[in-house]
């Protein structure tokens, strides 16, 4: 979270103003307040994954066609099991890309994904990876997986865990047959790899 | 100091000045402009540097790939300057960093990124958000050093200075020559001033150069010009006309002046005239003899002369001034004086040369002659009294003597006058009277009638030659002779003469007493005084003569007319007896002036001792009292030859005779008769003449024989005795001369009684004297 901003804060006349600062410091630590300061505890793998998920917004391009209006909502679709609680929903509450809203969707295992942009597809559905992803293999939408089968069927983002840390696969071929463009700038944090053989 | 540079200096100075300045101003405003951009640039080139590294880990931020961020950090070690950078993340974590190696402060990112940009510490920092759609996802911190900002601004400054030198030098060489575009008209305006100024040429102009201010100034100048040479000619032509007019008033002044300069040194000339003419006057005041005085109207002095003022009592003229006659030495006489002079302020009459006796305050009665004429203002009222007198005491007395002795004068020539005729008739009287007695035989009874009148012819004689001495009319022999010699010679002659009762003392001063005289006269001057002294004491008295050498001088001297100053020998004759009234010695030279009764005297005795005195030039004067006897002075001239020694006395023998030829001429027929008779008698041969011109008939009739002797009278009608002697002597020069006369002031007296070599007898003459001079005459060697 911004920490308050108080630009003036550099002006020499700051003397006159450090009781106020000081006040500011003192509100950012009351309780309640969002935890700005970077000291919270460390977060769980699926906090950081939601905000990942949150985050593809911003490095994937969807084709028009996607979208049935320009303002409408970027739909995260999360199927299976939802291992992200409250965590998504109190990310993407009020966030807007490219002044579209987040929008998510809960889906059954059967359920169409067509109407998805970003498809979480929870490890409890591993076993049925590859209809999800035969389904959803050629629709512009973007997959983001959390294990090996999800690569392999031609999942396009997996989350997988290096030194602790959330890291990310990517497979560009898929991202291609779906017809999203992933932003180099988030290719050059993931690794890419080739899932699934053609 | 900048009063005194030229104006292109000053000009240059202005223009460079404000060139300079001006480039100044903009280089330094260029430059703060510059400085503001470079540093915006930088700020801008570090924020774009902030942006490109944000926005290349929005992605590793937004995935949380510190390893990606890093490394994305450390391509900026590419970029030089650079410090130091730090990737924050949203929460404010370090997310990122770099560090360049070597870096003095070793590059610390701070804890809070700081926002916005700071330069501090020759460093700038720089945050910026790291947005990634929108969305900020964390923000970076740059540190750049200044390098790039020195190293522009280093350039920036090396250009400033070109740009400002170039600038400069353009200015310069522009305005160097533009401004002459001011200063050169100015200039050239200002050197004609100075030529107009020093050559007094007005005639000079300004060129004009432009039609600016400056074209305006220099018409302006030159209209001034013009205007100065009209007026300068306008001046000169008035000046001309001044100086004109300053000569010709001047030439008046001078004229004038000229004129006053006379008129003063004519009335110098007339001061000095008036001046000299009081000189004068005031010297004749002083100098006359006459006492001169002036009152005014009520007598007071008003002036007087130096003899007034002494007559008066006091030593200066001025001293009297203001005083009247009561304060003068006369004041017991004031009253008297005054009245006179009161008589003729009123009457206004002049009182004229009036003799009036007077006392003298010293209380002798003296004579004055006196004037006394008013004075008279400009206005012709009397205004006092001018009066002056003179003394005339003296000169009464004088004129009193003057009148004696002319009358004394007048009544000797008469005498003489009648003795000269009676002379010639005395002498052929006793003449024929002696032949007559040389005829009668003693016992003839005849013989002493002839006698009788002998006798009485002899008294007659001696009367008239009395008369004659008297007269001055004698012919004197003057001869130099001893005066104590003469007296001894007298002795006896005045002893008897003197009578027995009579003591006779002859007193001779020592030393022999010279004088010119003719001894016979001046015996007959002796024995006249004896006489008459011996008349005065008939009981007998003392009788004394003295001689003595005197001087008279010239106060004595000045109260006798003809008597002179110097030596002279005086014969005092001094009797005891009866003495004279003042009235008598008034008198006592006047001939026929005698106190004795009828018969006894003559009164012509002291007279002929006066003429013969007053004829040798000498003196006789007489002091007595009555009762007191008398003495009578003789003076005569004292003479200081000594190698003459006194002729001889003549020899008194019996008649010579001779046989020589003598021509005798003798107006008086008597005379001539009588001494051709006894010279006839003598033996000589006689031949007689009337006069000059029968003489020298005689003479040629004659033809031949001798003339020994001419007897000739001097004084004769037709040819003087002298004329004819010279005539004869030319046709005889051997023939002596002997003269006769009775005259002195004729030419013989004139031309030489004392010439050598005449002879002189004197008339009335004895037929002895007659002889013996004759012989004497004949002996004498003959003489050329």
């Amino acid at each position: 979270m911004n920490k308050p901003d108080f630009p003036w804060s550099n002006l020499r006349a700051g003397c006159l103003l450090r009781p106020f600062l000081a006040l500011a410091s003192l509100l950012a630590f009351l309780p309640g307040a969002d935890s700005a300061l970077g000291q919270e505890p460390s977060p769980s793998k699926y906090q950081v994954e939601a905000v990942f998920l949150f985050n593809f917004a911003k490095y994937v391009e969807w084709p028009v066609a996607a979208f049935p209006a320009a303002n409408a909502p970027i739909i995260i679709g999360v199927m299976g099991t939802d291992p992200f609680g409250d965590s998504l929903p109190h990310i993407i509450e009020g966030k807007m890309v490219n002044g579209r809203p987040f929008l998510i969707k809960h889906l059954a295992a059967d359920s169409p994904v067509g109407n998805c942009h970003i498809l979480f597809v929870s490890h409890s559905e591993a076993s049925r990876m590859s209809a999800i992803l035969g389904q959803a293999g050629a629709l512009p939408v973007l997959t983001v997986g959390e294990d090996d089968s999800f690569a392999r069927n031609g999942g396009i983002i997996n989350f997988v865990l290096k030194n602790d840390k959330v890291r990310l696969e990517i497979d560009l071929a898929a991202a291609r047959k779906a017809g999203v463009a992933i932003s180099s700038k988030l290719l050059a944090v993931a690794d890419v790899v080739k899932g699934k053989p053609d | 100091m900048l009063q005194n540079t030229s104006i292109r200096r000053k000009q240059m100075l202005i223009i460079m000045l404000t060139t300079g300045v001006v480039l100044v101003l903009a280089c330094a405003a260029i430059s703060i402009f510059a400085v503001r951009d470079f540093r915006k640039d930088m700020v801008e080139d570090l924020s774009t540097l902030a942006d490109i590294v944000g926005d290349n880990s929005s992605a590793a931020l937004d995935f949380q790939d510190t390893n990606t961020a890093t490394e994305t950090l450390a391509a900026l070690q590419a970029k030089p300057g650079l410090i130091g950078a730090c990737i924050y993340t949203k929460a404010g974590a370090i997310f990122a960093r770099y560090a360049r190696a070597n870096q003095d402060p070793v590059f610390v990112p701070p804890a809070i990124p700081a926002t916005n940009y700071s330069f501090a510490a020759r460093r700038l920092s720089l945050a910026r958000p790291i947005v990634a759609k929108g969305d900020t996802i964390g923000s970076v911190y740059l540190v750049s050093d200044m390098r790039a900002l020195s190293s522009r601004l280093g350039r920036l400054a090396g250009i400033v200075g070109l740009v400002m030198l170039a600038s400069l030098l353009i200015a310069y060489a522009l305005s160097s020559r533009l401004q002459r575009l001011i200063s050169d008209p100015i200039l050239h305006l200002a050197q004609v001033a100075r030529s107009v100024a020093l050559e007094k040429n007005y005639s000079l102009r300004a060129r004009k150069q432009s039609n600016d201010e400056l074209g305006q100034l220099v018409d302006g100048f030159n209209d001034m010009l013009a205007q100065i040479q009209v007026r300068d000619a306008a001046l000169q032509t008035a000046r001309d006309s001044l100086e004109s007019r300053v000569q010709a008033r001047t030439a008046e002044l001078a004229a004038a002046n000229q004129s006053l300069l006379a008129e003063i040194a004519e009335r110098k000339r007339a001061e000095e005239a008036l001046r000299s003419s009081q000189q004068i006057l005031e010297g004749i005041l002083n100098a006359i003899p006459v006492s001169v005085f002036w009152k005014d109207k009520h007598l007071i002095y008003l002036g007087c002369n130096t003899v007034f003022a002494r007559d008066a009592g006091f030593a200066d003229p001025k001293d009297i001034i203001g005083k009247d006659d009561s304060q003068m030495g006369w004041r017991d006489q004031a009253e008297k004086y005054r009245a006179d002079d009161r008589q003729v302020i009123k009457s206004g009459l002049s009182k004229l040369f009036m003799e009036e006796s007077q006392m003298t305050p010293q209380g002798s009665i003296i004579t004055i002659l006196s004037s006394k004429i008013p004075l008279r203002g400009s206005t012709g009222e009397i205004s006092g009294i001018l009066g002056t007198y003179l003394d005339i005491t003296e000169r009464k007395r004088f004129e009193a003597r003057l009148f004696q002795s002319q009358k004394m004068e007048t009544v000797g020539k008469l005498a003489g006058g009648i003795a000269h005729e009676f002379n010639s008739i005395m002498t052929a009287i006793i003449g024929q009277s002696e032949l007559m007695l040389y005829d009668l035989p003693a016992g003839q009874p005849l013989r002493k009638n002839a006698v009788q009148i002998h006798q009485a012819a002899e008294r007659a004689a001696s009367l008239t030659r009395q008369l004659l001495a008297y007269g001055r009319k004698q012919i004197l022999q003057p001869d130099i002779l001893d005066l104590n010699t003469v007296l001894a010679g007298m002795d006896n002659t005045l002893r008897h003469l003197a009578g027995r009762d009579v003591d006779v003392r002859i007193t001779p001063s020592a030393g022999p007493m010279l004088v010119k005289a003719d001894p016979g006269q001046i015996e007959q001057v002796i024995v006249n005084i004896v006489m008459n002294a011996a008349d005065a004491m008939p009981r007998g008295g003392k009788l004394t003569l003295e001689t003595a050498e005197m001087v008279l001088d010239q106060d004595y001297v000045s109260h006798f007319p003809d008597l002179k100053a110097g030596d002279y020998v005086m014969l005092a004759i001094t009797d005891t007896g009866a003495g004279m009234s003042d009235a008598v010695k008034a008198r006592l030279f006047e001939p026929f002036f005698t106190t004795k009764d009828v018969g006894q005297g003559t009164g012509l005795g002291l007279a002929t001792c006066h003429g013969i005195l007053k004829q040798s030039g000498g003196h006789i004067n007489v002091y007595s009292e009555p009762n007191r006897g008398a003495t009578f002075k003789i003076y005569l001239p004292k003479v200081c030859l000594e190698d003459k020694p006194p002729a001889p006395p003549l020899q008194q023998s019996g008649l010579p005779r001779g046989t020589e030829t003598i021509l005798l001429v003798e107006d008086d027929p008597a005379l001539r008769e009588m001494a051709a008779e006894l010279l006839g008698r003598l033996g000589y041969t006689i031949l007689t003449a009337g006069n000059g011109l029968e003489a020298l008939n005689v003479t040629h009739q004659r033809a031949t024989g001798h003339i020994d002797l001419l007897f000739t009278d001097v004084v004769m009608p037709h040819m003087s005795g002298k004329e004819l002697s010279d005539r004869i002597q030319t046709l005889y020069p051997r023939t002596k001369v002997l003269f006769t006369s009775a005259y002195t002031e004729t030419a013989i007296v004139h031309q030489g009684v004392l010439n050598a070599g005449i002879t002189l007898l004197q008339k009335p003459f004895t037929p002895s004297a007659l002889a013996h001079k004759v012989r004497e005459v004949l002996d004498q060697p003959a003489t050329p």
